[in-house]
């Protein structure tokens, strides 16, 4: 598979900064509290690793398959349908992950399933937001983390919470763009 | 209190079994993840008129996040255990303004990894940089 080096630095700093400005937001409003300074040990381990990642020179990135990522459109949907059936949102995510991983091992033997159920995992954070009931949203959040999901195969590999990460990166992309809209 | 000490607390257990699932026995990360979540918040809805009983699920499936990281990059229940902990302290101190937002857990279990990695690496550098200095002056 071609190898896209490039894109490394920019992508990094990408997650790194979403990172931050979730741990900085716990900062500015704990600024008055004692705990203020756990989070403050946590913000400067959280950028040294970043920088670890990147000072290590011999990295190679890769890009993941158009087919696989468009996944991400399915686990989003999926969820947003049970909630508004009216099932709870932990559980609808929960039951969609399970299918998504139903499917590698209905179709173990096909390469292709083995990528899907992460896909879909990622897809049905984003229909964990409870900021508005709008399709429109999601669909716009699942758009932004799709073509996240495929650019970064190769960021924070192994790592728990990177699903997680590429759905919030997704769903405050949309949140910038829906407020943007707004306020013009 | 004690409620913040049971959410840290079933964040901890779920990191900890997805974990153990996922890298004891080969399964799925994916699969072992969604089964604890599913298995918690099935379990809870028969108590959910609290609203604090109500987070637990939340803090179930951060937990597992943390639970599906590899071998080869979290390596051992220590470190799973501290990852627990520092999300737990995210979770109970999570802002207000992404509140509501998707891919907040995972972004906490994400931080919390990555922050229990860094951290044992830089206790084994300061060990091995002490080692060294004391080493020298003591020759």
């Amino acid at each position: 598979m071609k190898e896209h080096n490039r894109i490394f630095p920019p992508l990094l700093l990408l997650f790194a900064s979403i990172q931050c400005l979730f741990l900085g937001t716990i900062i500015f409003e704990r600024a008055n509290h004692l705990e203020v300074g756990l989070f403050v040990v946590v913000f400067l381990l959280i950028l040294g690793s970043h920088f670890q990642t990147y000072s290590k020179q011999r990295f190679s990135v890769e890009f993941d398959r158009w087919r696989i990522s468009i996944w991400v459109f399915f686990g989003s949907l999926a969820t947003f349908g049970l909630r508004s059936v009216g099932c709870d949102t932990v559980i609808a995510t929960a039951l969609v992950g399970l299918f998504g991983a139903m499917l590698e091992v209905a179709f173990k033997s096909t390469a292709y399933f083995r990528q899907v159920p992460a896909a879909i995992y990622c897809g049905a954070f984003i229909s964990m937001t409870n900021l508005t009931n709008d399709a429109g949203f999601i669909l716009m959040a699942s758009a932004f983390t799709c073509l996240i999901f495929f650019v970064s195969k190769s960021i924070l590999h192994g790592i728990g919470g990177r699903l997680g990460t590429m759905a919030f990166i997704g769903v405050v992309m949309a949140y910038v763009v829906q407020y943007g809209v707004a306020l013009l | 209190m004690i409620q913040e000490l049971i959410w840290i607390v079933s964040a901890v257990m779920s990191a900890i079994c997805t974990y153990w699932l996922h890298n004891r026995f080969s399964i799925n990360p994916i699969l072992a993840s969604s089964a604890i979540t599913l298995f918690v918040a099935i379990a809870v809805q028969p108590f959910n008129e609290e609203e604090w009983v109500q987070a637990i699920p939340y803090a179930a499936i951060g937990g597992s996040f943390i639970g599906m990281s590899s071998k080869k990059n979290v390596k051992g229940f220590t470190s799973v255990l501290l990852a627990g902990i520092i999300f737990g302290l995210i979770f109970t101190h999570s802002s207000k303004f992404f509140e509501g937002f998707g891919g907040a857990l995972g972004t906490s279990a994400c931080i919390s990894v990555l922050t229990a990695i860094s951290w044992r690496k830089f206790l084994k550098r300061t060990k091995y940089t002490t080692k060294r200095v004391v080493g020298r002056v003591y020759r």
